[in-house]
C-alpha cells in the first residue's frame, strides 16, 4: 500500500479493511500537526480536538456497520481561518480580530462534514487574504516544506503546508487572485478554484468582492474531485450559485484520450517565466502533443493586464470590506495588509468602474478563446519560492517583483470566473516545486479535473515528498 | 526589462502606507505607487463608449458549451 501522499481511495479501503481506524488516523493527524508547528511550519492555528475525535468515532461507528456515507468518510481536513467552523473562531489570520466562536459551519464545511470528512482546525492564512506569501507578523509563518527558508505561499498558506507535508490530504481555502492556487504551485501540491458560483462562499465574508471563489487544495485530483461532488451546488445564501448550468459530475480519470483535443497557449503569460518553470512547463507541452494533443497560439485580449486589473479590484472591494476594521485595528496590522488597504482606498469610483469595464472585455474574450480551444494552459506562477525575509515576519513586505511572480497568470480566472487547477510537475534546480496551469470553460470544472487526473496518472503532475513530510498511516515522519 | 523595483518592509514601508494615508499628499502617492506598479497603463486604457458598466458581477460568460 502507498502510504504517502495518501489517495482518498486507499484511506477508505483501509478504513473498510479495518487495516485503519478513523480514530486512530485522526489523532495522529493532530499529533503530527504539533510536531510541524514544533518543526517550524505551523500551519494548524485552532485545532479542533475535542470535534475531530467526535466525528472520527461517528465515522469509525459507520465503518463497523458497513455504512460508511463515501470515500470522504473518516478524511482528515482542515479549513482556512476566514471560513466559518462552528465552535471555532473567524479571525481571518489575525490574532487582533475577536476570539468568539462562530454558531456554524460555512456551507461548503457542512457538507464536506455531511459526506464523513473530519476537520481538525483551522490553518494559517496570509492577514485578511491580503497577500501571496503567507509571511507577516500575525503568526509564524509555516515554511515551505520543500525548503524551510522559502515562503509557503498564500493566501491559503496553511492549507499548502499542510497537505504538502502530509498530515491533511485535502483542505478548504479560498482564491480572490491566486490564494489558492499560488501556495499549492509553491507547495508542489494541486490547487483548484471551481468556476465562479460552482461552490457556494456562504460562510466566508472574505470573498465577498466580485473575485472570491473556495478553492481545494490537496495532495491527488481524487480528493478534489470527491470534495467537488459534495461542496458544489445551489445556496440560495449566495446568488451567484444560482446560475450554475447543471450540476457538477465527475469524469475521474478513466478513459481520457487526448487525440484531438486542442489547447490554447497565450505567449504573454509565458514570456516573463523563470528559465527553470518554462522549461519543464513546455516538456509538458511537448508530452501532450505526443499524446495527440493540438497545441493552438491564442491571444487575450487584455491578457497582459490582468494583474493590474485584478489588483485594482480587488484591493478597491477589499477597501470597502474592511473599512471598519481599518478603523478599529489599524494599529495591530501588519503594515502589508495595510498598505494594500491604503491603496484600496484611494482608488476612485471612477477608476473601480473603468476596470470593470476593461474586465467585462477581457471575460469576452476568453470566453471566445474557450469556444475553440479545450483549455489555456501556462505555468501557474513564474517564479518558484521566493526567500523569506526576516524583517517580512516583523513588519510584512511589499515587493512588486514577486507579487508580478507570482499573480501575472493568476488574476486571470478570477476576473473571468473560470475553472483553473494547479498541477505539481517538477522541481527546479533548486528543488523548488513548480505548478502547471490549466484553465477551463465555465461550468466544465470535471473536464479540467480530468485533464489534471490525466496528468496525474501518467506521473506528469506528481506530488513529490518535501524535505519535511509525515506519514499519516504510520506516524513516521 | 523592466528595472527592479525595491522591496519595502520595516521603517520604508511604514512610511509609505502613512503617505497613503495622509489626507493631504496621499492621492498624489497613490498615483506614484500606481504607476510603478503598472496600474497607470491600465487606467489609461481606452474602453470603447458602448462597453457597459457591469453591475451584475456573476462574471460567466455563456460560451459555446454553456448554451442551453
Amino acid at each position: 500500500m502507498t502510504t504517502w501522499p495518501l489517495p482518498p481511495t486507499q484511506l477508505a479501503a483501509a478504513y473498510c479493511e479495518r487495516r485503519q481506524s478513523p480514530a486512530d488516523v485522526i489523532e495522529r493527524s493532530l499529533l503530527l500537526a504539533e510536531q510541524a508547528a514544533d518543526a517550524g511550519h505551523a500551519f494548524l492555528i485552532q485545532a479542533d480536538g475535542e470535534g475531530a475525535r467526535r466525528s472520527a468515532a461517528a465515522s469509525a461507528e459507520r465503518y463497523a456497520s458497513g455504512t460508511p456515507l463515501g470515500p470522504l468518510d473518516g478524511f482528515p481536513i482542515a479549513i482556512k481561518d476566514e471560513i466559518d467552523v462552528a465552535g471555532l473562531s473567524t479571525r481571518y489570520g489575525t490574532t487582533y480580530m475577536p476570539s468568539c466562536p462562530v454558531m456554524s459551519d460555512a456551507v461548503a464545511v457542512k457538507r464536506l462534514r455531511d459526506a464523513g470528512a473530519v476537520v481538525i482546525g483551522k490553518v494559517h492564512q496570509h492577514e485578511f487574504g491580503l497577500g501571496v506569501t503567507g509571511v507577516g507578523p500575525q503568526f509564524p509563518v509555516p515554511r515551505n516544506p520543500h525548503a524551510p527558508d522559502r515562503v509557503p505561499g498564500g493566501s491559503s498558506s496553511g492549507s499548502a503546508v499542510g497537505v504538502a507535508s502530509g498530515i491533511i490530504p485535502l483542505s478548504l481555502g479560498s482564491d480572490a487572485g491566486g490564494s489558492g492556487r499560488i501556495p499549492a504551485s509553491l507547495c508542489g501540491v494541486f490547487g483548484f478554484k471551481p468556476t465562479y458560483g460552482r461552490v457556494p462562499r456562504t460562510g466566508d465574508t472574505g470573498l465577498n468582492g466580485s473575485l472570491g471563489h473556495m478553492a481545494l487544495i490537496a495532495s491527488s485530483v481524487a480528493a478534489i474531485d470527491h470534495a467537488m461532488g459534495v461542496v458544489s451546488g445551489k445556496d440560495p445564501s449566495d446568488p451567484a450559485t444560482m446560475h450554475e448550468a447543471a450540476p457538477f459530475e465527475s469524469l475521474g480519470n478513466a478513459g481520457m484520450d487526448l487525440t484531438g483535443l486542442t489547447f490554447g497557449i497565450d505567449e504573454s503569460m509565458w514570456r516573463n517565466a523563470a528559465p527553470d518553470v518554462a522549461k519543464q512547463a513546455r516538456e509538458v507541452l511537448r508530452t501532450l502533443e505526443g499524446q495527440g494533443a493540438r497545441l493552438v497560439d491564442v491571444a487575450v485580449r487584455h491578457g497582459e493586464l490582468t494583474r493590474q486589473l485584478g489588483f485594482l479590484v480587488l484591493t478597491a472591494e477589499s477597501a470597502a470590506q474592511h473599512r471598519d476594521d481599518v478603523r478599529l485595528y489599524a494599529a495591530n496590522m501588519g503594515w502589508d495588509a495595510r498598505a494594500v488597504l491604503a491603496f484600496g482606498a484611494r482608488i476612485t469610483a471612477s477608476d473601480y468602474i473603468h476596470a470593470q469595464r476593461v474586465r467585462h472585455e477581457l471575460r469576452l474574450d476568453v470566453a471566445r478563446v474557450l469556444s475553440s480551444v479545450k483549455a489555456i494552459i501556462m505555468p501557474t506562477t513564474l517564479i518558484t519560492a521566493p526567500p523569506i525575509h526576516a524583517d517580512a515576519t516583523e513588519s510584512g513586505e511589499v515587493d512588486d517583483d514577486v507579487t508580478r511572480g507570482l499573480t501575472t497568470n493568476t488574476f486571470l480566472a478570477n476576473l473571468t470566473g473560470h475553472p483553473a487547477i494547479s498541477c505539481p510537475i517538477g522541481c527546479d534546480r533548486d528543488g523548488l516545486p513548480i505548478g502547471l496551469q490549466i484553465v477551463g470553460d465555465a461550468w466544465d470544472d470535471a473536464g479540467v479535473l480530468q485533464i489534471a487526473a490525466w496528468l496525474e496518472r501518467e506521473q506528469i503532475a506528481r506530488v513529490l515528498r518535501p524535505r519535511v513530510s509525515y506519514d499519516l498511516v504510520t506516524g513516521a515522519s | 526589462m523592466k528595472p527592479k523595483t525595491p522591496r519595502l518592509s520595516g521603517h520604508m514601508l511604514r512610511t509609505m502606507v502613512r503617505t497613503i494615508e495622509s489626507p493631504v499628499i496621499g492621492g498624489g502617492a497613490f498615483y506614484a505607487m500606481a504607476h510603478q506598479m503598472g496600474v497607470r497603463e491600465l487606467l489609461d486604457l481606452h474602453v470603447p463608449r458602448e462597453t457597459p458598466i457591469p453591475f451584475d458581477h456573476a462574471p460567466i460568460v455563456a460560451s459555446k458549451r454553456n448554451e442551453p
